[in-house]
């Protein structure tokens, strides 16, 4: 442990690495406010003054249950304001007794932010019960005619969808920018190629290596040492940028009906996870935490093979690039694309993309998610990362004896 | 010592390696990503390119003519032809007759969906006709309107700049350099020149490889036309040419490219790691990249002169509301003026002398208040603020599908089809396909996802026990096979964009374009080796499907009409009302016989056709190699 303790403070207790990681939890928050003020969260935000006034005396009334007192009120109001606005003869001048100070800012704030997300919520159990019939239906017409894939998947509908109700009613479009917001991921992946790329290689460049493995515990707990301070290192990283991420959005947006199934945000209405919506985004920084981790081992493989820090560092830049490109397939149709995006650690940062609809594979009579197949190919990659780094020390030991004895020889010629 | 210099950064630190392999990922990333263009224009460039001939250039009363009178043509050939061979039929007219009057319409009609791009093109023009040409615009805006982050050529510049300092702190050479004669000062200057000179190279062979690939792809054309003839540079405070402003762009980025090896070698100097001046260089040039509207072009560092394209863009707007919820103008893009401009380039120069400076000061160890006594040593924050404060100033595989042997009669065949026992038909409205098994008589919905379907079902192709589907999407479409035997469903063929990266938000991607992408497919049917599908433009085309390539077999179908696949052949109906005939084997477009008709059906190996010139009575035409009619 001391070993590990010592790894750390040598690779990451540097100053300039400090520095740079506070400014960047400090962008990061910077651009989360950007975010909300620029409407990318809300649009509400961009608004006038008075139509965030009526947006929150109406959030005020109507957040929470969802009772039919709520629901008859917002399609009153609805319907009320779409007659008096339908024929474009309103006033358009300001009326004291209205939500926002005018009419039509009252039909566009009631049926924009209440009436749709409201009607989403109260029709959500009749719309996911015509595709459970569907999927019941397609269960035995698949069986009938033999084909197992679709047979499998449709009984996964079957078990994972049904049940489904939304009690509440909230503002969700915070929680669905939180959990695509990825610039926090950028700055982690920036962190980490500076924090790792110097993991070997300083100890190269300043002749270190030498002294560490003629050391008693050198030659073969360091890189253990090594990788369980950068695994921590990746941890408080994620851990550090997911919390500021959700306390930005909370401060900044509200984050309200955490407790609310995932289905509840109208873009997963179709995921197969059942979670709340806080549980999800718990289980999805594990997700990210996994993916970074894959990410870092790999750039520490680099730093082990590499003399100088350059080469690392513009390896570590392009795989980044190439990983993010080949994530960018994840949820394409063709099965070899998306195949070849399960490969790349960095598909599990943008894992909710795979998780907003059902997207599966099926292998003889299993129906799996995508995600784990992915989180199960990076766990591997994981494993074959770290025995490189730590096993490989061993190969790379015996071709050093192997060079050394050979110019040892030459010099005892000489 | 340059050649020294050049040796250490090329040979022993494998530059040569680095500069080719980013050479090669320019070039891939260049390529892959194409060409600004639409289907329309890429269905027909010989049509476009015929237009430009024709219209393009000063829009003069004479060509303005010219254009107002062939949109008239396009938009009432279709009727004319109808009218002409009414008249042919009701034998107003002898066929030559006929063929004399229509032909010019049946040409005109091919190329009338890329006409209305060019006449969009004359709208544009005709409201300041001195300074907006026509031109072919495809490889200029490709070329000029784009902000892109040139990933290449940042990590060229870095990988050989970061260690013509860093190698020699990390080395402890600094040491050995600044106690010899020429090590102290000309040892920096040189470096210093050697990075900045190597910077701006590449960075214009760089702008020169996307000037050369566009020259040879699509054509760079009429660069003496002004700048203002593309419409993204409509507000433009400049009266330059094409050319001008390409030069003045690679001007831009050479300088950019300047200023940011000075910046790499500042910091490399400063922190005598080279990690942290790769990591500090490198986000000082991408960050700026997320920013919004015109701020980067303003921030005295390289990523505005790296793009150099957006000094020359004028102010940009998109639609907005205001309280009333009346439509008004919102800037999107502050444009940069001409005056601000001057100011911001003098800003950059002065930046870059002062980095120079400071970096020949900071090397050499060279200490201003101990040589002339003065309290007037620069500190890293003086030179930035002052900096800051000038820009300041400025203001602001085996494919199914069989063998080539089949019939297939479009008209019918899209919503109809009979195979292993069922009959398949589309609803093409509820984009829901059914088959009823004609023994039994049970109904089975073939479209079964249980989600609903992501797009519209316009079109099927019923053959050898499967149903392929076409599903049109926003930017494309899938065809998917369902076979009916186990009803398992196959992606067959894509050219939906896929990939989804957005590089954390670096790639802006204007989604507004994607809606004039469509396809507007009308039908489709495939063999093995080739896709056909009609659009609405009449356009008849044909996919390689190993290759996934399109071309454009003919633009003179009757959309509507009938349209029959026979044993590797196309039949048709082209808007001269003939029958015509695509061959499959030497890929030639003929009519057949003399026949004239608005519908038919191949039977066996018989036409059976309406002959428009006996009223409309049945006839019918031989296909055996023989032909005839009777």
């Amino acid at each position: 442990m001391r070993l590990v303790y010592y790894e750390i403070r040598k690779n990451f207790f540097r100053k300039y690495l400090i520095l740079i990681f506070f400014t960047f939890l400090l962008l990061n928050i910077l651009t989360i406010y950007g975010n909300y003020r620029l409407g990318a969260v809300t649009e509400i935000s961009t608004d006038t003054a008075g139509m965030k006034a009526g947006y929150q005396n109406l959030h005020n009334k109507l957040d929470g249950k969802i009772t039919v007192n709520k629901v008859k009120f917002v399609i009153e109001e609805e319907s009320r304001l779409n007659a008096l606005t339908a024929d474009n003869t309103y006033s358009r001048s300001y009326q004291p007794d209205t939500y926002t100070g005018y009419l039509f800012g009252d039909y566009y704030l009631i049926r924009k932010y209440f009436y749709q997300p409201m009607q989403y919520a109260a029709l959500y159990t009749s719309n996911m019960e015509e595709i459970l019939k569907k999927a019941e239906d397609n269960t035995g017409f698949y069986e009938k005619y033999g084909n197992n894939p679709q047979k499998m998947k449709n009984r996964f509908i079957l078990n994972h969808y049904g049940g489904r109700k939304i009690t509440d009613f909230y503002n969700m479009r915070p929680w669905e920018s939180l959990l695509d917001y990825d610039f926090s991921d950028f700055l982690i992946l920036f962190l980490v190629i500076l924090g790792l790329v110097p993991l070997y290689v300083n100890e190269k460049e300043s002749r270190m290596e030498y002294l560490i493995r003629t050391s008693k515990g050198g030659r073969f707990d360091m890189s253990a040492a090594k990788l369980l301070a950068s695994a921590l290192y990746i941890l408080f990283l994620v851990t550090t940028f997911s919390m500021e991420n959700y306390s930005g959005y909370r401060t900044f947006c509200g984050l309200f009906g955490g407790a609310l199934p995932l289905y509840a945000l109208e873009t997963y209405q179709n995921t197969p996870f059942n979670c709340s919506t806080l549980s999800f985004y718990l289980l999805f920084i594990c997700f990210k935490l996994l993916g970074v981790l894959v990410f870092a081992f790999l750039v520490c493989c680099f730093s082990r093979v590499s003399y100088r820090v350059i080469y690392p560092y513009m390896a570590g830049v392009l795989t980044l690039a190439a990983g993010v490109y080949i994530s960018g397939y994840a949820t394409s149709v063709e099965s070899g694309k998306s195949m070849l995006a399960l490969f790349s650690p960095l598909t599990l940062l943008k894992s909710q993309e795979l998780l907003k609809e059902l997207h599966g594979f099926t292998m003889g009579t299993i129906f799996g998610l995508d995600i784990f197949l992915a989180l199960a190919l990076q766990a591997v990659l994981l494993i074959l990362l770290i025995l490189f780094v730590t096993e490989g020390n061993k190969l790379l030991l015996l071709f050093w004896k192997k060079k050394n004895s050979i110019s040892g020889e030459g010099r005892e010629r000489q | 010592m340059t050649g020294m210099e050049l040796k250490k950064m090329m040979i022993k630190q494998k530059g040569w390696l680095v500069i080719l392999s980013m050479i090669l990922l320019k070039i891939f990333l260049f390529v892959s990503a194409g060409y600004e263009s639409n289907p329309v224009i890429e269905h027909n460039t010989d049509g476009y390119k015929y237009y430009m001939d024709l219209y393009g250039g000063k829009l003069t009363g004479k060509t303005e003519e010219a254009l107002k009178s062939e949109y008239r043509v396009m938009n009432s050939a279709r009727s004319i032809l109808r009218d002409l061979q009414q008249d042919y039929q009701n034998g107003n007219l002898t066929e030559s007759e006929y063929r004399e009057k229509s032909d010019g319409f049946y040409e005109k009609l091919k190329n009338r969906s890329v006409f209305n791009i060019v006449y969009n093109q004359y709208y544009y023009a005709k409201e300041d006709p001195a300074n907006r040409y026509l031109l072919d615009v495809r490889g200029w805006d490709t070329l000029l309107s784009g902000e892109g982050t040139d990933i290449a050529l940042m990590l060229c510049i870095l990988i050989l700049s970061v260690p013509v300092f860093g190698n020699e702190y990390e080395t402890e050479m600094d040491y050995l350099l600044l106690s010899s004669r020429r090590g102290k000062y000309r040892a920096a200057a040189v470096k210093l020149f050697l990075s900045m000179f190597v910077g701006a190279m590449f960075s214009c062979f760089f702008t020169l490889i996307e000037y050369m690939y566009l020259a040879f792809s699509v054509g760079l054309p009429s660069g003496s036309f002004p700048l203002k003839s593309l419409e993204y540079f409509q507000t433009s405070p400049y009266t330059i040419s094409l050319n001008g402003a390409f030069i003045l762009v690679l001007l831009l980025r050479a300088g950019g490219a300047v200023l940011f090896a000075e910046i790499i070698s500042l910091v490399s100097i400063l922190s005598k790691k080279s990690i942290v001046a790769l990591f500090i260089s490198s986000s000082l040039v991408v960050f700026p990249y997320f920013l919004q509207d015109s701020i980067k072009y303003y921030l005295p560092l390289p990523s505005g002169l790296l793009s150099g394209t957006g000094y020359l863009w004028g102010t940009s707007y998109t639609v907005a509301y205001n309280e009333q919820w009346e439509m008004v103008k919102k800037i999107r893009f502050h444009g940069i003026n001409i005056k601000n401009f001057r100011l911001i380039m003098a800003a950059f120069v002065l930046e870059a002398v002062l980095l120079f400076g400071y970096c020949m000061k900071k090397y050499s160890r060279f200490s201003i208040r101990r040589r002339f006594g003065k309290k007037a040593a620069v500190s890293v924050l003086g030179v930035f603020i002052l900096c800051i404060s000038a820009m300041g100033l400025t203001g602001c595989g085996k494919k199914d599908g069989g063998d080539e042997l089949f019939t297939f009669n479009v008209t019918k065949g899209m919503t109809y089809g009979e195979t292993s026992g069922y009959a398949v038909s589309l609803d093409a409205t509820a984009s829901r396909i059914t088959a009823v098994n004609e023994k039994t008589g049970e109904e089975i919905v073939l479209t079964r996802n249980p989600f609903g379907a992501e797009g519209r079902i316009p079109s099927i192709f019923v053959r050898d026990g499967f149903c392929y589907y076409l599903m049109q999407e926003e930017g494309g479409f899938r065809i998917f096979r369902i076979g009916m035997n186990r009803f398992d469903e196959k992606l067959v063929y894509n050219n939906v964009k896929e990939n989804q990266a957005d590089f954390f938000g670096l790639l802006k991607r204007d989604t507004d374009l994607d809606v004039f992408k469509n396809y507007n497919v009308h039908s489709f049917f495939l063999n093995g080796d080739y896709i056909y599908y009609i659009n609405y433009d009449g356009e008849l085309i044909r996919i390689d499907r190993e290759r996934g390539r399109e071309s454009v077999v003919t633009r003179d179908v009757q959309t509507g009409y009938s349209v029959s696949y026979y044993n590797g052949d196309i039949y048709y109906v082209d808007t001269q009302y003939r029958l015509s005939r695509f061959s499959g084997e030497n890929g030639q477009v003929k009519p057949v016989g003399s026949i004239y008709t608005d519908s038919f059906l191949i039977r066996g190996k018989k036409i059976e056709y309406k002959d428009l010139l006996m009223k409309n009575q049945t006839k019918y035409y031989n296909l055996e190699p023989s032909g005839g009619q009777n």
